[in-house]
């Protein structure tokens, strides 16, 4: 095993003109040289298929010693060109990788340009983004380099400078790196608000074929151990002292001295320690004293959809089995964009299932807010979702029985069955009827989606219009109020394109 | 037929406050009174115009009165209605007041009535405006180390966004210029922030910005560049989420 960077004096780094060589042990690490703006460009591209979010965060207050608080709501910085919000830094602090996972883009076997930061850099750029408001904080993952303990070790400095060093406050998601040691996880874990292992793929068959080196039990035990920290932590808080090291829950020293991992971190990739300070640390004290809690915003982890045949229903599954096992934040899931050729990967002409990914967040939402299970959403029978109608609407067309109900009676969790009411608009409902009869003009007012809901409701006892209570004559019906789609999804709401889905849909279950 | 009186007030929540006092106070009964903004000066027929001066002593009856009787949550709501920017907020306010004198701090709850509805409303768009510009304000940095940032909100939110950043820059000293009001919101670090006037502002602060910074701008440009999937391009989502007329002032959608 590699010893922790700073723990050992072993490594040596050899510098010319275009290249840098840093030896730990046997392993070598070569790395052209480069500006930080190129570094930058290769590693948040490497790292744009990652999801993060930090609403169902963590909220805590500033203070006068560092920079930054975190709320929960959640902040949206910017927005890229594919309409996706932007609110960390979101970066792989190395693409370098010893693993060769199919579907990515860093594995070991192809060949493109690698770069990797160093803690000081990755430091520096999210504190002086951060002073510009450009971002609520760091997500920072990365691709294996030398070893899992290695590169947990690599991130984990770049915590303790962020944190201790500068008292930096804001957010901070990082990956918890399958098969590094527990003991570094930890250490992550009280200097990290989020942390996440990503389970890339539904199935451990799927995991097999196509991410060779990984295997599903490495990644259900960091995900295990953190969860089982947000547990036993619970309540819990470490005091740790800017300039005297760190303080562990039991009273012993986390780290022996501040100093030696910020000078090895320095050294490392050979940064000259005495590189200035940007003017924004200049006013800041280093004597505070702040408390830790252990992965206050909880765990989040990630699934890739469409690379290998899984039924939405599989993926649902998995889904709710995380939310339930693993007492996770968030699930989220990234649609494949084929960027590598390979026999067992779908072809490189491949659309991106944009629809199904829509789906599978909407049901997500179902699961998390409005208190569906998963098996009333889709099941053996019906494992597929509805290409036409969302997950909820779909629901209620299948048990009509249930409606209609009456809106000035029915409780909080059947408002929230039906289409067209969310969450917002069944909490005004259930108090706006405290002081009045409703109608259908006041559900206007109150955001109700009446050309969806009508079906479904009745106001003091009576229909909006008269209509059949009839699956057939609602699609119908409905079908002609678009559903809000994403930009690019919309076309597949034309019967045409609909036929083009279906082969895809052939593809992954025929395979 | 009885009069209209017309209290004609300043554009502030004192403004406000003291003409609802005034009103209050005449015992003309409610449906005769009104109340208007001053830059807002149609002239109808059978009404009588009457200036208000604003009057810290009342408004400061008024706000407790509203704290008391109607409750936190209603003062949040009348707050946010003064800050927007809707030319017949005053009134808006006396009427809602008028019900929530009536049913305390249930009147919250009568969301099916106008009155309240449009206060619902209203602080409902003003908050995402504020919500918004947490995440959309830039900071540039001056030489002398200052951060300074515009923006150009519809509603009046300089108030209500300043602590948020006050909380997570304490210890830097910024300001944020509203343009189109020519306010700013000034905090030296570790110290009380305030609202001045940008007349009042000592120019000679305003320095050249730091060397450094389009460094970073061009950094961060970089980045937003590099983050985004190609294969899922979609410029109209993108404007849905952050419309044009925030970009005015943000680097990573300024053209080199
Ligand atoms: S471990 Fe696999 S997914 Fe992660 S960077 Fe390496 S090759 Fe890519």
């Amino acid at each position: 095993m590699i010893p922790y960077l700073h723990e050992t004096s072993s490594y040596d780094i050899v510098k010319t003109r275009n290249r840098t060589y840093v030896c730990v042990g046997e392993n070598m690490v070569i790395q052209e040289n480069m500006s930080m703006e190129e570094k930058l460009s290769i590693l948040s591209d490497a790292a744009k298929f990652d999801v993060a979010c930090t609403s169902s965060g963590v909220d805590r207050k500033g203070n006068q010693d560092g920079i930054g608080n975190a709320a929960s709501c959640g902040i949206c910085h910017t927005y890229s060109q594919d309409g996706r919000c932007i609110s960390l830094l979101k970066i792989l602090f190395t693409n370098e990788c010893i693993f060769d996972c199919k579907y990515c883009i860093n594995r070991r076997s192809n060949d493109v340009k690698r770069a990797t930061f160093t803690p000081k850099e990755v430091c520096d750029l999210t504190i002086e983004f951060y002073r510009r408001n450009f971002i609520e904080g760091l997500f920072l993952s990365s691709g294996i380099v030398n070893s899992p303990d290695y590169t947990m070790d690599l991130i984990y400095q770049t915590l303790v400078l962020l944190r201790i060093q500068h008292g930096f406050n804001g957010y901070i998601h990082v990956k918890a790196i399958p098969g590094a040691d527990p003991e570094l996880v930890n250490r992550v874990g009280w200097l990290a608000d989020r942390m996440s292992v990503n389970l890339e793929l539904p199935t451990s068959e799927g995991l097999k074929e196509l991410a060779p080196n990984k295997n599903r039990k490495n990644i259900l035990k960091p995900m295990k151990q953190i969860q089982l920290g947000i547990q036993e932590y619970k309540g819990k808080r470490i005091e740790m002292t800017g300039g005297s090291g760190i303080v562990g829950i039991d009273g012993k020293p986390i780290v022996s001295t501040q100093n030696t991992a910020l000078q090895l971190a320095n050294l490392q990739m050979g940064i000259d320690p005495s590189y200035d300070n940007p003017v924004s640390l200049v006013n800041r004290k280093n004597k505070f004293k702040k408390k830790f809690r252990f992965v206050p915003a909880g765990q989040s982890t990630q699934m890739i959809i469409g690379a290998t045949p899984e039924t939405d229903y599989q993926l649902l599954s998995v889904t709710s089995s995380l939310y339930k096992k693993f007492d996770l934040k968030r699930v989220f899931y990234s649609a494949y964009v084929p960027i590598n050729e390979d026999c067992l990967l779908p072809s490189m002409d491949t659309k991106s299932p944009l629809l199904r990914e829509h789906r599978l967040y909407q049901a997500d939402w179902l699961l998390r807010f409005y208190g569906f299970e998963a098996d009333e959403i889709l099941n053996e029978e019906n494992p597929y979702f509805n290409v036409l109608l969302d997950p909820k609407c779909n629901w209620a067309l299948k048990h009509l029985e249930q409606f209609p109900v009456e809106v000035n009676k029915a409780d909080y969790a059947m408002l929230l069955r039906v289409p067209g009411i969310g969450v917002n608009s069944a909490r005004r409902i259930v108090r706006a009827r405290k002081m009045a009869v409703l109608d259908f003009a006041d559900l206007k007012k109150m955001g109700v989606v009446l050309k969806r809901a009508h079906y479904f409701i009745t106001c003091n006892g009576k229909m909006m219009y008269p209509v059949k209570i009839e699956e057939d004559y609602i699609i119908r019906n409905m079908l002609e109020v678009k559903e809000k789609l994403p930009e690019p999804l919309q076309e597949v709401n034309t019967y045409k394109q609909l036929s083009m889905f279906d082969t895809n849909y052939q593809w992954r279950v025929g395979s | 037929m009885n009069e209209i009186q017309v209290y004609v007030c300043e554009d502030s929540i004192e403004g406000i406050f003291t003409a609802i006092y005034d009103a209050w106070a005449s015992k003309r009964g409610h449906v005769n009174n009104k109340i208007q903004l001053e830059h807002n000066t149609e002239i109808a027929l059978f009404c009588s115009y009457l200036s208000v001066k604003p009057d810290l002593e009342k408004a400061e009856k008024v706000t407790r009165s509203i704290k008391q009787k109607i409750g936190l949550e209603a003062y949040r709501y009348i707050y946010y209605m003064a800050l927007s920017n809707r030319d017949d907020k005053a009134d808006a306010i006396y009427r809602f007041m008028i019900l929530g004198f009536h049913y305390g701090s249930q009147v919250m709850d009568h969301l099916s009535n106008d009155a309240v509805n449009l206060m619902a409303k209203t602080y409902k768009r003003v908050s995402m405006e504020r919500h918004r510009y947490t995440g959309f304000v830039r900071f540039e940095e001056l030489s002398n180390h200052i951060l300074v940032s515009k923006i150009r909100p519809e509603n009046n939110i300089l108030p209500i966004l300043a602590p948020h950043f006050v909380d997570r820059f304490s210890s830097e000293n910024f300001m944020i210029i509203d343009e189109s009001r020519q306010m700013a919101v000034v905090h030296p670090a570790r110290k009380q922030w305030f609202i001045l006037s940008m007349e009042l502002m000592d120019q000679n602060v305003l320095e050249e910005v730091s060397e450094r910074e389009k460094e970073m701008k061009g950094a961060w440009a970089t980045f937003v560049e590099h983050i985004s999937i190609k294969e899922r391009e979609n410029l109209k989502l993108q404007q849905n989420m952050c419309p044009l007329r925030y970009r005015e002032f943000m680097p990573e959608f300024k053209k080199e």
